[in-house]
């Protein structure tokens, strides 16, 4: 069974919580002009990187609040957790990933986590 | 190729059955081919089967960058059933699960199709009217699904605690599904493939893919470079990485789904049971054992194995619902990559680069398609048109919104 570490209460077994999915989706700020190729995207299409991701979780069996995890879905390590208006964890220095990620390109997920992103999720 | 029969059973057993030749060959790449399939799963060796058998297109390469089967297909529970909501996926499944009827003969290869009934069980007055639904639905498009009741059941599993945690009201019954077996379905269409000419290549890896001006060009894999215009990707799980390849990302999520096998025993179950509310399916397989499989876990995760906490849902009311199951030993438990998607549909599609195609999506519920979607995405690949039944599955109803909704009827795909 997974540990997850929740900011807010500490380490507590995998089933208490729920995986949100990937944490570089952003609502569109101009949702009014998108169009149905723009909303396919946003809604239904995902990075789905293998390697080292982040993601948004929520203790949902317990305090109910949201946060961010950084995790190797290789391995299945976390890396990091961090609230939603905390900058997000870093990939440990010398970290070394599985070599079958070699040839599959860095995610977003894991690099392109902006300061839009930490904007949206404090609302 | 050799073939199998009676008679050349009974010529080896002189020498001790030591002489058999090799069931394909183990080429080396060339450097150019009419069409490459990537990924040698049941899917793409069917798919380059059904090419050069059918279609006439005989330079083609299966490229897998372990072992044949080694991906989901060899870890799979084999359930083979057409019991689906929507019209699409009658038409596709119901394609799978006539070709599975007769797949021994015409690929000379004992797939060991059996078509034991299966029964989808109902735990309570929601589950009844759901099932009922899509028997009905079923029943329109041509699929011998039929409603039965507890008592029904009970003649049937004679083992089965009908009054525990989750209570048995009925269940869908389908009388012409049922197992075969997974590695001899991706080793039947891989020897059926191999004697047309069809290069399969094993522990190679695609690494990268070549694309000039929207066009496909060519293969960057582990073993060289390939020249090629036209490409069928078929990769399960691992589809998002080759996209990331290519420039693009699917609508999918990769998850772990797993299952375990016991001890084996005397026979006690010749049906194949599941139960959506429990997320459960069960059978007995030839050797005895019984083979259960798992919900998927809510998290991506290309480790290839399943968690805990998913095993243990299982395994609670699975013996509570079966109770003799409790005294057995559990010999073997793993996991595998499934690609899920949004509608819980597959995917059979052409991608913004021409002369690329992917078949993938399958997630928790593919083996049983196997020779369908193989037959239909050849045929798509050769006519550089989609086959009308793969058509629906295009990448377009994510823009359009036609989704092909299973979940909510099939919740648990297999
Ligand atoms: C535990 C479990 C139980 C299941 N139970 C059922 C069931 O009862 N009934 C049912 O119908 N379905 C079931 N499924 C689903 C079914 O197994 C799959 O949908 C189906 O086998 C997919 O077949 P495939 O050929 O598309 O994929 P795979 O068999 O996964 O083949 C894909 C291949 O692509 C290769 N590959 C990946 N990347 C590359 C690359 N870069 N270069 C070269 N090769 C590559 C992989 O190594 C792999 O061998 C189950 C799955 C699991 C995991
Ligand atoms: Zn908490």
């Amino acid at each position: 069974m997974l540990r997850v570490n929740c900011p807010w209460c500490g380490f507590r077994e995998e089933i208490e919580f729920t995986c949100h999915g990937e944490a570089s989706i952003l609502r569109p700020s101009k949702a009014e002009a998108l169009d149905d190729r723009g909303w396919g995207e946003y809604v239904f299409f995902k990075e789905n990187a293998k390697g080292i991701v982040l993601e948004r979780w929520e203790h949902s069996s317990g305090c109910r609040r949201w946060f961010v995890a950084l995790r190797d879905n290789v391995t299945d390590n976390f890396l990091g957790f961090a609230k939603a208006d905390e900058a997000p964890p870093r990939i440990p220095k010398g970290y070394v990933q599985d070599k079958s990620c070699a040839s599959i390109p860095m995610p977003k997920t894991a690099s392109g986590y902006g300061k839009a992103d930490k904007k949206s999720l404090r609302k | 190729m050799s073939r199998y029969s009676l008679l050349s059973l009974y010529r080896h057993s002189r020498t001790g059955h030591e002489n058999w030749p090799r069931a394909w060959r183990n080429p080396p790449l060339r450097p150019s081919y009419d069409v490459v399939i990537v990924g040698g799963g049941g899917h793409g060796l069917a798919t380059a089967y059904y090419l050069a058998e059918e279609f006439g297109v005989r330079n083609v390469a299966v490229l897998e960058k372990g072992w044949l089967g080694g991906g989901n297909t060899g870890r799979n529970t084999t359930i083979v059933r057409s019991g689906y909501l929507q019209d699409s996926s009658a038409l596709i499944y119901q394609h799978g699960l006539s070709l599975f009827e007769g797949l021994s003969k015409k690929l000379n290869f004992n797939v060991m199709f059996s078509s034991r009934g299966l029964l989808q069980l109902a735990h309570s007055v929601h589950d009844l009217q759901e099932q009922s639904r899509r028997v009905s639905a079923c029943r329109q498009n041509g699929i011998d699904l039929e409603l039965i009741s507890a008592d029904r059941v009970k003649y049937m599993l004679p083992e089965i605690n009908l009054s525990c945690r989750f209570p048995v009201m009925g269940a869908a019954y389908q009388h012409d599904a049922g197992n075969a077996r997974h590695d001899g379905v991706a080793w039947g269409y891989a020897r059926a493939a191999d004697s047309l000419g069809v290069d399969i290549i094993q522990n190679c890896e695609v690494r990268g893919f070549r694309i000039s001006g929207g066009r496909l060009e060519g293969l960057e894999t582990t073993h060289g470079d390939v020249r090629c215009n036209r490409v069928g990707v078929v990769a399960s799980g691992h589809s998002s990485t080759l996209a990331a390849m290519c420039g693009f990302r699917l609508p999918m999520t990769s998850v772990p789904l797993q299952a375990l096998v016991s001890e084996p025993i005397k026979p006690v179950l010749n049906k194949v049971v599941m139960s959506n509310g429990v997320h459960v399916y069960l059978s007995q397989s030839d050797k005895g054992e019984l083979v259960i499989g798992a919900g998927a876990d809510q998290y991506s995760s290309y480790s290839q194995r399943g968690s805990f906490a998913a095993m243990d849902s299982i395994l609670s009311p699975l013996v509570e619902l079966f109770p003799y199951i409790s005294r057995l030993r559990m010999l073997r438990q793993w996991g595998g990559v499934v690609d899920i998607t949004p509608d819980r549909s597959p995917i059979l599609s052409k991608t913004e680069v021409s002369g690329l195609y992917f078949n993938c999506g399958w997630g928790t519920g593919g083996f049983k398609a196997t020779a369908g979607s193989g037959h239909v995405f050849a045929s798509s690949i050769a006519n550089e048109e989609m086959h009308p039944i793969a058509a629906p599955f295009s990448l377009q109803r994510f823009y359009s919104g036609a989704l092909i909704d299973e979940g909510s009827a099939a919740g648990v795909a297999h």
